[in-house]
């Protein structure tokens, strides 16, 4: 039966394989990226888009999509929601649109759930983790993620910080609805962990100080601090941190990943903190060696021919967008349209999928719309290079990777 | 030769016109020369005016426009633009609390990126014509927008995110006027259009705002104007005032000019007769010596002198030549000295001067002469010096300090000046600079001190005025002294001793410590202390800048309340109101009368365990439904409070008499004191009564012995009513660290409370929210094991229709208590509590009193306060059932009154033949249990027809 399945589709797949080469004169299939491309989150949007051009290349170099060439077309939402939901009402006037790929950004994507749901738009979310980004209410659920889920990632900081040995742990958070997502997480799995809250921190974006927060939070005596910001605001926490009370460890969600944290705060400051971050993928893991080398070759040829397996920026973008991107494609060509709930309906069939972060048994469900989940989180250290490398607890032991 | 004219006649001759007509040119030269200087004078001055006017209103423009930009880039402002979920909290908190002016009501707005309109305040009032002027500069070119037009001015602000604008902040001013304070000075300065229009006045009486102003018809002004921006600036004064100064110089002029020409006349005059009579003499010595032809012997004065200026010449020659060297010498040190050296004879003939002072004659074209007799009076008088001005054009002024020595011979004979003058130009710079930094300084709007460290006791050494302000402390009180005890009021030594000690390292510190006015008052002041070093790196000083942030701090108290408020409730809400409906509580009940059906049949002992848990498991489901049912309801902003006549002496009798009957079964008694309250009031009667029994019901709940006591008063207020209310218990009592958080959702005292007690916990929270919006108070007080007091203080109105019957309580019990339903009252007679809650909750609305059997029921109506319509009678009851209770009324023993009162059987018993049972003994009709609400609201309309036709006949 299964045998019969692979067969059909290959056949479509070797029908519309041949039909590519006399069909260019089709319009081409487009995918939108609304991202922050330049203000904020800069990394992050850049790696998404690499990442999704990577998959472009590869999927039209074996002959597109319903035999018509994918294209991206980038729209800079900047971090506002309101650019946010312009750029998704612009892209969903496109003919040819075949889904929407998010940015970094929790609010942002929160705040287009409506516009998303009204016009018909699949979104892929490469990056912003809110929880409730896909357990948003709306039926049929347009919103796919092949991401952190704050509620996981919750789960993994905690684990992290008791495997570590600490009790309690304060809590600095960004005062929008990607914050309150996971102020709920960690205060939902906290006890499970055996830690105790001692204080939460709400940030404010652009705040220009933190050290009366850090005042406060060192009164409450934490073991370490969980922090889930941005990286202007991620660099703004470490100084405060390095000024008023350098020893304690910080456990990052991946936010400071996805702006310019490292290269903003410095080489020698960075080393000085004792500070994980969250992560998914790196070229280090050896999880898909296959695909990892064949996309990190692909990658140095496109956009950087000094690129090591450590040195890309923002890499868990890259690598999301890279797998969003051709499971999308497999779901249209399976599809054979580009209708919305066509699509989605096929994107929730797919099974056995090897990517470039794992090998997904099948990446959606109907009911399911994560394709990642707590497991395939691991918690990274940066390296001398800005890089960013698995963390085990050998690292602590020689001393946080310096 | 004879007939000559006199040497005497001849002078005065030649003299006296020449003297007239150079007076006379005098008098025109001066005459004009005032005029002239006045005049430019007076255009000086207007222009300083009408300078001082366009700085001030550029500055204050400029200062404007900078606070709508730092409130730009506030970072609560930018996180609003992000947050969109939450910012409602926030924003519109943030923006209504700004001030951005002294004038009041800015209007204000918050745009996004797009330029459309997010939040607004008082923004109706700005024209129309400023809708789309500023976004292109603001929005794209990032640039703050300044617009001054007649009709206003709209300064706008970008708010910017890493090098673009994620929106803008915009204000409008109506008028000019709030940005310039009144000039001090006696003429009118305006701010004019190119139409004409005046913009600003700073004399609005006689030139008025708006109003037209004709720049060409002012004879009789003097006038000055000049552009600035769009528009004109112009200075005015009336002629005779402005020139008024220099008028009283004409007589003064006059009157000078007559007698110099009478004292040239006398002098001419004068010199004339001594010359004619010394000419005379020699003439007469000359003829003498002429007729001797021998010189004629020397006149010995003559001769003496003759001789000693000889001799004294001889000698001055050969002093000079020994002089000559050391004259260099001396030559050389009067020329380096920086000060500038003049000495004259009495004559004020220059004898002697340095470099200096010749240079300083040349360049400002003084004769010795004018320099000593514009000084000589000053100096001698005051015999100390004396400071002059100097100018040039276009050159700085120059300051000397003067200093006037006597020059005398050996003989100590006066014989001349000896004037010494120091340049001191520069140290009168530096000291006027020294100056204005100190006023800047002691009238900065921040409070400034300067604490001595080098003093064990760090005495405060200097506070400029806003601190005195601030503290209500005047300097003379603060200044010397160590002030920590009297200002910080709640610091502790402990932290005071660690930031000193951070200070004194030489860290600068900044903080926010909480302190006291003079007047007793908290306030929080933002502090920054900075560490003042001495040339020898040494710290002697630190410096306070301080200011009271008391607004700020609360603003942001209320925001952080706001937002935990909206956060938890948002959390509540998500959690809880997708699950729970309206609708969820009928199923509920139809689930109660199934298990007290169930519960009749034949069980065992396991099923009969089983269905008492589900029942008692479903009582406190329904019991939280209500809870949250309520609770998203306030939450949602749903919640109205209505406003309806009633009597609240009724109403506490009542409630009392529901709880009468659960807290006697405890042994415990509810008392009642009311005062004053057979009012008719207005107010919202359901809610009273849910916040009422909401305490009660704690009350009982959680006393096991002694009394539990309902005190109400009633006090009449200007507008209304004052209702104080409280409830005591002898319960368990609630420890003083949790008494603040019983208000707070799902709180009860603590855990293992509710494992005990049962409930939500909303109960108290839902009481405390419906007072509020009610606009009155809640509280608690308690001691552990003693008991608790709860006190609520609500307003309410006078009565809408003051003619109905008030005051008489057995007159008001026919009253009805609130407005929801039905005026029948009934009397719910049964045994079992968890069908007593179905049929309370499916006749919601009706007056329900409570018997929990027949005998109960024969008393509430032979001894109750209340007139009953119908009731609902259980059959099967422990102590008397419903047939007997049935039999009894219907023969009488509960008054004659009460015989044929319908009597509605509840029965669980469906079965054929009990209705006939029913009926046989005596009951009006039948209804079998589980019924739903529609049923047993049908059967209750059915019989209000019925007893109210019947009594209309």
């Amino acid at each position: 039966m299964l045998l019969l399945v692979r067969l059909i589709l290959l056949s479509v797949v070797l029908v519309f394989g041949r039909g590519s080469a006399q069909a260019t004169e089709q319009p081409p299939v487009i995918i939108g990226l609304d991202a922050d491309m330049s203000a904020v989150a800069v990394e992050g949007g850049k790696a998404i888009k690499q990442g999704a051009l990577l998959a472009i290349a590869e999927i039209n170099e074996r002959g597109g999509v319903l035999g018509r060439p994918l294209q991206l077309k980038i729209m800079d939402h900047r971090g506002n929601p309101a650019r946010g939901i312009n750029n998704i009402k612009t892209l969903a006037e496109q003919p040819n649109l075949l889904a929407v790929l998010g940015g970094v950004h929790t609010p942002v994507a929160l705040a287009e759930l409506p516009t998303i749901h009204e016009h018909e738009v699949i979104y892929l979310g490469p990056w912003a983790a809110g929880t409730a980004i896909v357990d948003n209410g709306y039926t049929p659920n347009y919103v796919y993620r092949l991401s952190v889920r704050d509620e996981e990632a919750a789960k993994v900081m905690l684990k992290h910080a008791s495997q570590r040995g600490f009790k309690t742990v304060g809590l600095v958070l960004e005062r929008t609805g990607w914050g309150r997502s996971n102020l709920a997480s960690l205060q939902q799995y906290s006890q499970d962990y055996g830690i105790t809250i001692s204080h939460v921190s709400w940030v404010n974006w652009r705040q220009k100080t933190f050290i009366e927060e850090i005042q406060a939070q060192t009164s409450a005596n934490p073991d370490a601090l969980i922090t889930v910001v941005n990286a202007p605001e991620g660099v703004m926490i470490a100084k405060a941190v390095l000024q008023e009370q350098p020893n304690i460890p910080i456990i990052s969600h991946w936010g400071l990943a996805g702006g310019s944290f490292a290269s903003v705060l410095g080489s020698e400051k960075l080393q000085q903190l004792d500070l994980t971050i969250l992560q998914t993928f790196s070229f280090h893991q050896k999880r898909q060696p296959a695909v990892a080398a064949r996309v990190l070759q692909a990658y140095r040829e496109k956009f950087d021919s000094q690129a090591s397996a450590d040195s890309i920026r923002a890499v868990v973008g890259l690598a999301h967008a890279y797998d969003l991107v051709h499971l999308i494609a497999l779901a249209a060509d399976q599809a054979n349209s580009l209708s919305a709930p066509a699509v989605a309906e096929a994107l929730e069939n797919i099974s056995g999928y090897a990517g470039l972060i794992k090998h997904y048994q099948q990446p959606f469900t109907r009911e399911r719309h994560d394709a990642l989940y707590a497991d395939d989180y691991f918690m990274a250290v940066y390296n001398q290079q800005g890089g960013l490398t698995p963390f085990t607890m050998n690292t602590l032991a020689t001393g946080d990777g310096q | 030769m004879i007939h000559l004219p006199s040497l005497r006649r001849k002078i005065l001759q030649a003299t006296l016109p020449q003297i007239a007509l150079l007076s006379f040119l005098a008098l025109l030269i001066i005459g004009s020369a005032i005029f002239i200087a006045a005049r430019s004078h007076l255009s000086t001055l207007h222009e300083n005016y009408a300078d001082s006017v366009t700085v001030n209103l550029e500055r204050n423009l400029d200062m404007t426009a900078r606070q709508l930009h730092n409130i730009a880039s506030n970072d609560l402002v930018i996180n609003g633009l992000i947050d969109t979920q939450y910012r409602d909290y926030y924003l519109p908190l943030f923006i209504q609390s700004l001030q951005i002016t002294q004038a009041p009501d800015v209007p204000l707005a918050l745009f996004n990126y797009a330029g459309h309109p997010l939040l607004e305040k008082n923004w109706q009032v700005v024209p129309g014509e400023f809708d789309n002027v500023w976004q292109n500069d603001v929005l794209q070119e990032l640039s703050l927008y300044t617009e001054i037009s007649e009709n206003g001015i709209l300064i706008a602000a970008p708010i910017e995110l890493a090098g673009a604008a994620e929106g803008a902040l915009v204000m409008y001013l109506k008028s000019l006027e709030w940005l310039l304070n009144a000039p001090l000075n006696p003429a009118t300065q305006l701010v004019v259009s190119e139409g004409g229009t005046i913009l600003l006045s700073s004399r609005p009486a006689l030139y008025p705002q708006g109003s037209y102003f004709d720049s060409t018809a002012q004879s009789g002004q003097f006038l000055y104007q000049k552009p600035w921006r769009d528009y004109q600036v112009i200075s005015l004064e009336p002629i005779t005032s402005a020139y008024s100064n220099v008028f009283w110089l004409i007589p003064v002029l006059i009157v000078s000019i007559a007698l110099v020409l009478i004292s040239a006349l006398y002098s001419a005059r004068l010199a004339a007769n001594m010359s004619s009579a010394s000419l005379r003499r020699l003439h007469r010595n000359l003829q003498q010596a002429a007729r001797s032809s021998e010189l004629p012997p020397r006149h010995p004065e003559k001769a003496r002198e003759l001789e000693q200026i000889h001799q004294a010449f001889t000698k001055l020659i050969q002093d000079v030549s020994l002089l000559s060297l050391s004259n260099n010498q001396f030559s050389d040190v009067i020329h380096s000295m920086q000060e500038l050296l003049l000495v004259v004879d009495n004559d004020y003939q220059l004898l002697l001067t340095n470099q200096r002072g010749e240079l300083f004659l040349q360049k400002y074209q003084l004769s010795p002469a004018q320099l000593f007799q514009s000084l000589v009076q000053d100096i001698t008088e005051s015999n100390a010096g004396y400071t002059a001005k100097y100018s040039r054009a276009n050159e700085k002024v120059l300051h000397i300090s003067w200093q006037l020595a006597p020059l005398q011979n050996k003989q100590g004979e006066f014989i001349g000046h000896v004037l010494v003058g120091e340049d001191i130009t520069e140290r009168l710079q530096l000291e006027y600079d020294i100056q204005v930094r100190n006023r800047a300084i002691e009238y900065a709007s921040v409070g400034m001190t300067i604490v001595k460290t080098s003093s064990p006791s760090y005495p405060l050494e200097y506070v400029n005025q806003a601190f005195e302000q601030m503290t209500g402390y005047r300097k003379a009180e603060l200044i010397g002294n160590n002030t920590y005890q009297m200002l910080c009021a709640q610091t502790t030594q402990q932290y005071a001793d660690k930031i000193l000690a951070k200070v004194l390292a030489g860290k600068k510190c900044e903080m926010t410590l909480q302190m006291r006015h003079k007047d007793g008052r908290l306030y929080y002041n933002r502090l920054s202390l900075t560490p003042l070093v001495d040339q020898d790196n040494v710290i002697t000083h630190y410096l306070g800048i301080q200011q009271d942030v008391t607004a700020q701090h609360e603003a942001a108290r209320h925001l952080e309340d706001a937002r935990l408020r909206a956060e938890e409730s948002t959390q509540l809400k998500s959690q809880f109101l997708a699950s729970m409906s309206h609708e969820i509580r009928t199923p509920i009940n139809g689930i109660y009368g199934m298990l007290e059906a169930l519960k009749e049949t034949r069980l065992n002992d396991k099923q009969a365990r089983y269905v008492s848990l589900a029942t008692e498991s479903t009582s406190n489901l329904l019991h939280i439904i209500n809870d949250i049912l309520d609770f998203s309801k306030i939450e949602a902003g749903k919640l109205t409070i209505e406003q309806h006549d009633f009597n609240l002496a009724v109403m506490l009798r009542k409630i009392v008499a529901h709880y009468q009957v659960e807290s006697r079964a405890k042994n415990v008694e509810i008392v009642l004191l009311e005062e004053n309250c057979h009012q008719l009031v207005c107010g919202d009667p359901v809610r009273i009564r849910q916040i009422i029994s909401n305490l009660l019901s704690n009350a009982v709940k959680f006393t096991e012995q002694g009394q539990i006591t309902v005190s109400a008063t009633l006090a009449t207020t200007a507008d209304g009513y004052q209702l104080s209310l409280a409830v005591s218990d002898t319960g368990i009592g609630i420890a003083s660290h949790k008494l603040q958080s019983v208000f707070s959702m799902f709180s009860q005292a603590d855990i293992s409370t509710t494992r005990k007690f049962g409930g939500t916990g909303l109960g108290l929270s839902i009481s405390q929210q419906l007072v509020e919006l009610m606009g009155g108070t809640i509280g608690v007080e308690s001691t552990p094991g003693e008991g608790s007091t709860f006190r609520v203080s609500i307003t309410l109105h006078g009565p809408k229709n003051p003619q109905l019957p008030d005051t008489d309580s057995t007159t008001s019990l026919t009253l009805r208590e609130d407005h929801l339903h039905s005026e029948l009252k009934i009397l719910l007679v049964e045994d079992n509590e968890i069908n007593r809650i179905v049929a309370t909750e499916l006749l919601q609305g009706y007056d329900i009193t409570i018997a929990e059997d027949g005998e109960q029921a024969i008393s509430q109506l032979t001894h109750g306060q209340s007139r009953f319509d119908l009731i609902l009678m259980d059959c099967h009851m422990p102590v008397m059932d419903g047939f007997e209770a049935t039999r009894r009324i219907r023969a009488g023993q509960a008054g004659e009154d009460y015989q044929h009162i319908p009597i509605i059987a509840m029965t669980a018993n469906a079965m054929s033949g009990d209705k006939e049972q029913c009926l046989e003994q005596g009951m009006s009709d039948y209804i079998s249990k589980p019924f739903s609400t529609q049923e047993i609201t049908d059967m209750m309309n059915k019989w209000q027809q019925k007893i109210s036709s019947t009594t209309s006949i």
